[in-house]
């Protein structure tokens, strides 16, 4: 893979993005969809607007390590940078943290495989 | 093929099947529910499992047809054969097994301890001598039709089923059967919700083209252009009695494409809404896929009574909406992929597929409660169709076709 073909690239520098990243770098799509839900369109337009441009870097960054093997120290990048998916919509299609013409997005409950009915 | 031949698009749909306003009551009658159960449920088809979640001998799957109150183990066999059973002890009618999934050597009651083996045998029971005069033969636990497509486990509640799958599922043919069968295929993501709207209105939102344009304005709108949608109905299936046909527009600006679609496109081909820069593999899809035609995206097929299977490359997407009552229902989504991520581009890639189409379903889903009610207050009686909501006509029919020639031959 072109990526992995250049040794190892250094860390990219994070400086000024640490608060964002400790808001939004949080392990999994849920939790990063609460996030959302409970944050202002200021705050998750902030955390867009200065993410977006780095965001080829820090994928390519990520993409040197097979998925399982992204170093501790990257993890909350790598989550942050997850969470930019999370915020696409609400900046750049509603202009709003929910979609008003969809159900609650909370009633879709996450399943773990394709028979899982949750709790019966 | 000349380049213009080859981006026409199908006929959007047809007026063949009439152009009256079709009744409501299926909706909302708890007597067509009655009716629904017992002509519907009990002999169709009904897409329980994949056939993978179910490999070594022992494993099992507790599988619920709410409707009917039903609950079916689906087991393999020392003999690697597919079984299933009613999840009852032939003793006194206590239920076999509660997980959802798992493996056992046998299936033991709780109650009283009373075995079976993986054929459905009684083969132990406690303190024997006390009956006066057990025939263990008679004992078996009570089977249940099984059979597999597509890698999809099927089940039939119906003693002698009328037809068998492979009958039921034309015209998805044995093409089908191999590509959606293909062992490559492994669950990704999904999600459930639980609505008060009888069933068949969050399938009726899956079959036809003619909302994308205004229901999915907020998210989608121009990427799949309610136009390069064509509708297919099957008058001569049993199962499959319609689908819809998605195409990209012929100019790919269209549609919302934000930095963030087309910077995970570089790395993926999840989201459906985005023309990606790497495609899927995926083997098999001779006359499945639609790959000659440029703009083609997928195909979906109802699989009556109540799944919609999309199939395109490298994914699928099964919908299946489960009724509880005439007024209540279970809805499932379930993504399966040929590829799991195998670096950060392609997890990221995945993420952004995942989440617009979390958006977009929770728009398919907005509508179905509102519907509902106003069926059952009496506000509307009837609903009009197009040309392009062809299928939900070729899916009515097809429901009352199962209850008349079911009542029909019942009859004396």
């Amino acid at each position: 893979m072109s990526t992995t073909a250049n040794a190892t690239q250094s860390c990219p520098d994070i400086a000024g993005l640490e608060n964002h990243f400790a808001a939004w770098g949080l392990p999994t799509t849920e939790k990063r969809l609460l996030k959302r839900l409970s944050s202002n369109m200021e705050e998750v337009r902030s955390f867009y607007d200065a993410m977006l441009p780095r965001l080829p870097e820090f994928i390519e960054y990520l993409n040197q390590f097979p998925l399982d093997a992204i170093p501790k120290e990257a993890h909350q990048l790598a989550w942050a940078t997850l969470a930019m998916c999370e915020v696409d919509n609400a900046i750049n299609k509603w202009n709003d943290i929910t979609l008003d013409t969809g159900i609650d997005i909370l009633r879709m409950i996450p399943k773990k495989n394709f028979p899982d009915r949750g709790q019966q | 093929m000349g380049k213009a031949e080859n981006l026409a698009l199908p006929e959007i749909g047809s007026h063949a099947l009439g152009t009256g306003k079709l009744p409501v009551e299926q909706y909302v009658s708890q007597e067509f529910f009655e009716l629904e159960k017992e002509h519907i449920f009990r002999k169709s088809w009904l897409l329980a499992g994949r056939e993978s979640d179910i490999k070594a001998p022992g494993d099992y799957q507790n599988f619920m047809v709410d409707a009917v109150g039903v609950s079916v183990v689906i087991t393999r066999g020392k003999d690697q054969k597919l079984r299933a059973f009613y999840n009852a002890c032939t003793h006194r009618g206590s239920r076999l097994v509660n997980a959802p999934t798992g493996n056992v050597r046998a299936l033991v009651c709780n109650f009283h301890g009373w075995g079976f083996n993986l054929e459905g045998e009684l083969i132990n029971v406690p303190d024997a001598g006390l009956f006066a005069d057990l025939d263990p033969k008679q004992e078996h636990l009570k089977p249940i039709h099984v059979d597999v497509w597509g890698g999809f486990i099927f089940i039939n509640l119906a003693e002698k089923p009328e037809w068998t799958l492979r009958e039921y599922l034309k015209p998805l043919d044995d093409k089908f059967d191999r590509y959606l069968g293909n062992k490559d295929w492994s669950w990704s993501f999904g999600w459930r919700a639980k609505f008060k709207a009888n069933w068949k209105l969050i399938v009726d939102a899956q079959i036809e083209g003619y909302h994308v344009d205004m229901t999915h304005r907020k998210t989608i709108a121009g990427a799949i252009p309610g136009s390069s949608t064509a509708a297919y109905y099957f008058p001569e299936s049993i199962g499959v009695p319609c689908g819809v046909a998605a195409y990209r527009p012929e100019d790919v600006s269209r549609g919302m494409q934000t930095p963030m679609n087309l910077l995970s496109a570089k790395y993926g081909a999840t989201s459906i809404y985005t023309k990606p820069e790497r495609e899927f593999v995926a083997e098999g899809g001779e006359g499945v896929l639609k790959e000659d035609h440029p703009l083609w995206i997928f195909d979906n097929y109802l699989v009556f009574p109540n799944i919609v299977l999309f199939v395109q490359k490298g994914q699928i997407l099964i919908q299946r909406t489960i009724p509880l009552s005439a007024d209540e229902c279970i809805w499932e989504v379930d993504f399966y992929h040929t590829e799991r991520p195998a670096n950060f581009g392609h997890a990221f890639n995945m993420e952004q597929g995942v989440i617009q189409i979390r958006d977009v379903l929770s728009e398919d889903l907005y509508t179905a409660e509102g519907i509902h009610a106003n069926f059952k207050c009496g506000a509307i009686t009837h609903v009009s169709l197009n040309k392009q909501e062809v299928p939900l006509r070729a899916y009515y029919n097809r429901l009352l076709s199962a209850i008349d020639q079911s009542q029909a031959k019942e009859k004396p």
